[in-house]
């Protein structure tokens, strides 16, 4: 190993374990409640209130175990990082373990999602799964999780397994925006729009996701490696294009904030 | 205009698919929803109530048999144009039916049909 493969090495380490550090401080940083509340507009007293008592109902509805979840991904990359730091296996394997277990935790998530609350209030606006994640960020996001099959020829099982990591999150994050609303009929009309944005952010960030297994798998068989070849350097070029499409498509959907209209329709039933 | 809701309560004697009938015509009547809206698909609507697929397609068919919801193929279930609504019988019906719901959900709750008729002839002469 030259001396610029083991710094590429201990680039990866670093990143591993600086990312289970990060994790597990801020495991209990975001619960889906505060994350929908995210650069929400000033709203009037009332309305602020009405949303905020949203929201603490749909995470007592809930009761998503996002800390337990987070502790998990970090406790995994910090494995990875002390298996980087002393064995010599491939830091493409040690990133597709974390991948599996990344996919396994979502998976887990959406079932706990799915088996939330009891459902028994509906609203009678039909939803869309377009409404959630537009369509040119699922095909930037099937790209992305496709794209390490290109480098099967450098790493066969991490790509193969980064590749499934990433098409399940991906497809997680389709079912997320399916999911069937949940609302405890208090105060309906702010539920239903709580539901709508929190589908909204979960399902992007999902899709979102599904692009940075790729993305950072392709970029340990790029960056440092001596004589990239063509087709890897353009599935490389191809991933970071989509993860910067899907991170505009994240931010655009976080600002996204109710209109006139929408608080309008909040004053006329609930409250 | 609001958003229409509808809620299934399983602790009710009415069937589900009847409370979905009865909460979908009252706001068609009271224009809550109005004539052309699109509505959830029977996929839609089951899961966010709780209920099985067949729940929903069944009250979407008896409000179709009736007038007040047509199918309208891949454009989806809508609100009929031109609703039922001035049919007296229809409209007899849907009142029974309402406070029928009403009784039987406040009986379940302890009320007596004294304590139940007192309120109701208090509202209605107020």
């Amino acid at each position: 190993m030259d001396d610029f493969e083991a710094w590429s090495r201990w680039y990866w380490v670093a990143f591993f374990a600086i990312s289970g550090i990060v994790l597990l401080l801020g495991r209990r940083r975001f619960t889906p409640g505060d994350l929908a509340l995210v650069r929400m507009p000033v709203l009037a007293p009332p309305e602020t209130e009405r949303l905020q008592a949203a929201v603490a109902r749909r995470d007592a509805l809930e009761s998503f175990p996002s800390a337990a979840m987070a502790t998990g991904i970090a406790l995994a990359a910090l494995i990875a990082a002390v298996l980087g730091a002393l064995t010599s296996a491939p830091i493409s394997l040690l990133f597709a373990m974390l991948c599996l277990v990344l996919a396994g935790t979502v998976a887990y998530g959406y079932i706990r999602l799915r088996r939330a609350g009891t459902r028994r209030v509906a609203s009678l606006r039909a939803r869309h799964q377009s409404s959630a994640i537009a369509p040119w960020m699922m095909t930037a996001a099937v790209v992305a999780a496709v794209s390490p099959l290109v480098f099967i020829d450098a790493a066969p099982l991490p790509a193969i397994v980064v590749t499934a990591a990433s098409v399940a999150i991906a497809l997680v994050g389709v079912r997320v925006a399916q999911l069937p609303a949940l609302l405890s009929g208090v105060d309906p009309q702010v539920e239903a729009y709580l539901d709508d944005r929190v589908r909204a952010l979960r399902s992007v960030n999902l899709v979102g996701l599904a692009t940075a297994p790729a993305y950072v798998f392709e970029s340990t068989l790029t960056i440092g490696a001596h004589g990239a070849s063509w087709p890897h350097a353009i599935a490389w070029i191809a991933v970071t294009f989509a993860a910067f499409a899907a991170s505009i498509s994240q931010i655009a959907t976080i600002k996204r904030r109710p209109d006139a209209s929408e608080i309008a329709r909040w004053g006329q039933t609930g409250g | 205009m609001a958003d229409g809701f509808v809620t299934v309560d399983s602790s009710l004697d009415t069937p589900a698919y009847q409370q979905i009938v009865q909460q979908l015509r009252a706001l068609v009547e009271r224009r809550e929803l109005l004539p052309g809206t699109v509505l959830p698909t029977v996929r839609q609507l089951a899961g966010d109530l709780g209920v099985a697929p067949n729940t929903v397609a069944r009250a979407y068919a008896e409000l179709q048999e009736e007038g007040w919801i047509v199918g309208d193929g891949r454009r989806g279930t809508r609100v009929a144009e031109d609703v039922p609504a001035s049919d007296k019988r229809v409209r007899g019906r849907a009142l029974r039916d309402a406070v029928a719901a009403l009784i039987s959900s406040l009986r379940h709750r302890g009320y007596s049909a004294l304590e139940i008729g007192e309120e109701l002839r208090r509202h209605t002469t107020a």
